[in-house]
């Protein structure tokens, strides 16, 4: 049995929460705004603490999980009301089913799994939600009923754990590439086309080059929201994550890397290839990349999930916690696709058909 | 044998030379020295009486010997000798065709034909190589001077008798509202002249023509040699500018190739009646402003297609609206700013190929002018002046 961490407030014990609109602890109770400089000092010597015992817990008489998921299962007690919780292997932070009260569960974030950076959340619930309605604005072809009909399930605010990779990168490359001149004389028209051999070599440098770093959370979801900012990111603490939800990373740097390597890979491709200006018919004949990784930063990133549902289907949208930005795929009104797509086809045709009749008695 | 055979020649020529042919010289056709063959006589004979009869004209013709001198006296005297008083006109011409007179007789002999040239008659026997032709020609100009001819003149027989008569309704109407002849004439040959002249000279000799300027437009139609050719006159030439020609034959010439005559005249009358009204309505058409067809049926697909395309794009914008999540795969905006440095960047020029081809000729198409192109035209045999132009079908 582990230990969790609720952060009480210094004046009437309430279990108080990160908020993101000043950027401090409040207690939802009495109002209190807490430094997070102190509360850092708080959690040091919070830690120096022996655990008490009343807490543990005897696991072998109410398991009735299978084996299997029992490893991916724990079980923790609330301090606030010692409520049993149960959350799966990668949670961080969640809040107890019985008395909502925020809970931090320290022992996923020591050693290895501590974050070195977080980055607060900026936005809060209500943001999220304005967020969505804003979203659903505009979109024609979007059933009319969605908006109405719709219900959001839940919001969540999560911190992400996300892997970023520094590198420094060195570019070769060699392309094949045609200029062509043409010109006439009395008798011929003339056509020459110069061939060139093109040699490119650059270097270049990423920073912090963000990969998802759980397997619970879309892969495209997230890198639909980037960018995030790192330049608003702290020194982690974990009283940045009471009131929110946390994972930890279940996927190690190394199986990140490769996505990472991927898209860097290709980003200096493009910029090379940028380089080559002035010819016609550009070809990349051979090319050479060779990636410096410096060590990965292991951080976590704001977002907002809102799980709505309509007509029996599951909809995900999320938003970055940090600059606003709002993604989410939206079901198409397919009468309203072909509608559009019928009236706009007749009326162009009249259209086009009118324009070129005008045209032709102008002429 | 050789002498024998031209002993008789000679013989014969000489019986030829003293013999008088059975030529007469009483009636209205005179020809005492022979050129005319009986027949052709009694054809032209009958002729000049019906004139005659039908309006009280006297119509003389008399060939001469070449030695005689002064002709005009000697045509007056013979007139008044065999016609009195009575109106009518004589022309006299001798046998080389050099020297020729013409008397009219009568208190009207003159102003019944009401010719605006007194070489007409002349110029319309003239015009013929051929005596007879000649002679036939002089009697239907004097004809036609009481009585217009028919606006049809089918004599290569293209049209049906029901044809006929809806062209002929069509092109009177069309004549009477626009006070000018749109005549239709169709022949299986022209006897060695041109399209134009004789064309023009039908138009000419035949009376056709409106007003003091003979507005009218005739169309030929030449089976022997498949010739088409289209002579304006007066007002005519007015309205259907060269340009103007080029569109009317446009539209009727492959009604006139496949076969389809009754179609390709129905569709010059009606042409020439639209160019007309335009003349006098406003400018005449031209080059520049030639009558439109309305525009080609082939743009409503093209159009649709168009549409198609615009439809489906903006139908697909809409719809890229509706999705927002999609994997990155690239990494640009975390390149660090200023840190991509070109270290090396060489332009190597490896060889070069040059490959000419013939330059098209340009077209020398002098047809680009603008402002119109007017009409052009040329002075008929008659002396009266034409536009027109035709070609082969």
């Amino acid at each position: 049995m582990a230990e969790t961490i609720e952060y009480k407030c210094p004046n009437c014990s309430g279990a108080i929460a990160f908020d993101s609109s000043i950027q401090k602890m409040r207690c939802p109770y009495c109002d209190s705004e807490l430094e997070m400089e102190s509360l850092k000092k708080l959690d040091e010597a919070l830690t120096e603490l022996p655990v008490s015992q009343d807490l543990t817990w005897d696991q072998s008489q109410a398991n009735q999980w299978q084996a299997e998921e029992a490893d991916q299962m724990r079980v923790y007690a609330c301090e606030s009301c010692g409520g049993q919780l149960i959350t799966d292997e990668t949670t961080v932070a969640t809040s107890c089913p019985y008395c909502d009260n925020p809970v931090v569960l320290k022992e996923r974030l020591a050693g290895d799994l501590k974050p070195r950076f977080v980055l607060p959340f900026k936005l809060d619930k209500q943001a999220a939600k304005e967020a969505l309605n804003k979203h659903l604005l505009g979109k024609r072809l979007l059933p009319k009923v969605f908006k109405d009909q719709n219900h959001i399930d839940e919001v969540k605010g999560i911190y992400v754990p996300f892997w970023l990779f520094d590198a420094d990168v060195a570019a070769d490359g060699k392309y094949a590439a045609t200029m062509v001149r043409t010109w006439s004389d009395a008798h011929y028209n003339y056509t020459e086309t110069n061939h060139y051999s093109l040699l490119r070599s650059a270097t270049m440098t990423y920073e912090r080059v963000p990969v998802d770093g759980s397997s619970k959370l879309d892969d495209r979801l997230m890198q639909s929201l980037e960018p995030f900012d790192f330049k608003g990111a702290v020194d982690f603490q974990t009283a940045y994550l009471a009131g929110y939800l946390a994972d930890r990373y279940d996927q190690s740097a190394d199986i990140s890397l490769e996505q990472a390597n991927q898209r860097i890979r290709q980003s200096t491709e493009n910029r090379l290839a940028n380089t080559v200006q002035g010819y016609g018919n550009v070809r990349k004949e051979d090319g050479s990349i060779r990636l410096n990784n410096g060590e990965p930063i292991y951080v976590l990133y704001p977002v907002w999930l809102l799980n709505t549902s309509w007509q029996k289907k599951k909809y995900t949208f999320a938003m970055n916690g940090q600059t606003g930005k709002f993604v989410g795929d939206l079901p198409l009104d397919r009468t309203a696709y072909w509608t559009y797509f019928l009236s706009i086809f007749l009326v162009m045709t009249l259209l086009i058909y009118g324009l070129v009749w005008l045209f032709y008695w102008m002429m | 044998m050789k002498k024998i055979s031209l002993l008789i020649l000679t013989f014969l020529c000489s019986l030829l030379m003293t013999v008088p042919v059975w030529a007469d010289d009483t009636g209205y056709i005179r020809d005492t020295i022979g050129y005319l063959e009986a027949y052709e006589e009694e054809t032209l004979e009958t002729e000049a009486a019906s004139i005659a009869e039908a309006y009280g004209y006297q119509t003389y013709f008399v060939i001469v010997d070449s030695d005689l001198e002064n002709l005009d006296s000697h045509a007056q005297s013979l007139y008044q000798s065999v016609a009195g008083d009575a109106n009518g006109v004589l022309l006299m011409v001798d046998v080389n065709r050099s020297q020729w007179s013409i008397y009219f007789g009568g208190a009207q002999g003159r102003s019944m034909l009401r010719l605006d040239r007194e070489d007409f008659l002349w110029t319309s026997f003239f015009k013929e190589l051929d005596w007879y032709m000649g002679v036939k020609s002089y009697l239907t100009t004097v004809k036609t001077r009481f009585e217009k001819p028919a606006l049809v003149v089918d004599e290569a027989g293209l049209l049906d008798s029901q044809e006929e008569t809806a062209l002929l309704t069509k092109l009177n109407e069309i004549s009477q509202r626009q006070k000018m002849d749109v005549v239709v004439l169709t022949v299986s040959s022209i006897y060695g002249s041109t399209p134009q002249e004789y064309a023009d000279n039908y138009f000419d000799y035949n009376g056709y023509g409106q007003g003091s300027d003979h507005d009218g437009v005739l169309l030929l139609i030449n089976m022997g040699q498949r010739d088409w050719y289209i002579s304006t006159t007066g007002y005519g030439i007015y309205a259907i500018t060269d340009a103007g020609l080029n569109y009317i034959s446009d539209k009727f010439l492959n009604h006139l190739s496949s076969g389809d005559y009754a179609l390709a005249f129905n569709t010059y009358a009606d042409l020439v009646d639209q160019f007309v009204t335009q003349a006098k309505t406003d400018t005449p058409y031209d080059s520049d402003s030639l009558p439109k067809d309305p525009l080609s049926l082939m743009w409503l697909p093209v159009s649709g297609l168009l549409a198609l395309v615009v439809a489906w794009l903006v139908t697909a914008i809409l719809k890229g609206q509706l999705t927002s999540v999609q994997s990155r795969s690239d990494a640009r905006e975390y390149m660090k700013d200023g840190s991509f440095k070109l270290t090396n960047s060489q332009d190597l020029f490896l060889y070069r190929n040059v490959s000419k081809v013939p330059r098209p000729k340009p077209s020398s198409s002098s047809s680009g002018f603008r402002g119109g192109g007017g009409s052009s035209s040329h002075r008929s045999f008659s002396g009266r002046s034409h536009g027109g132009g035709g070609g082969k079908f």
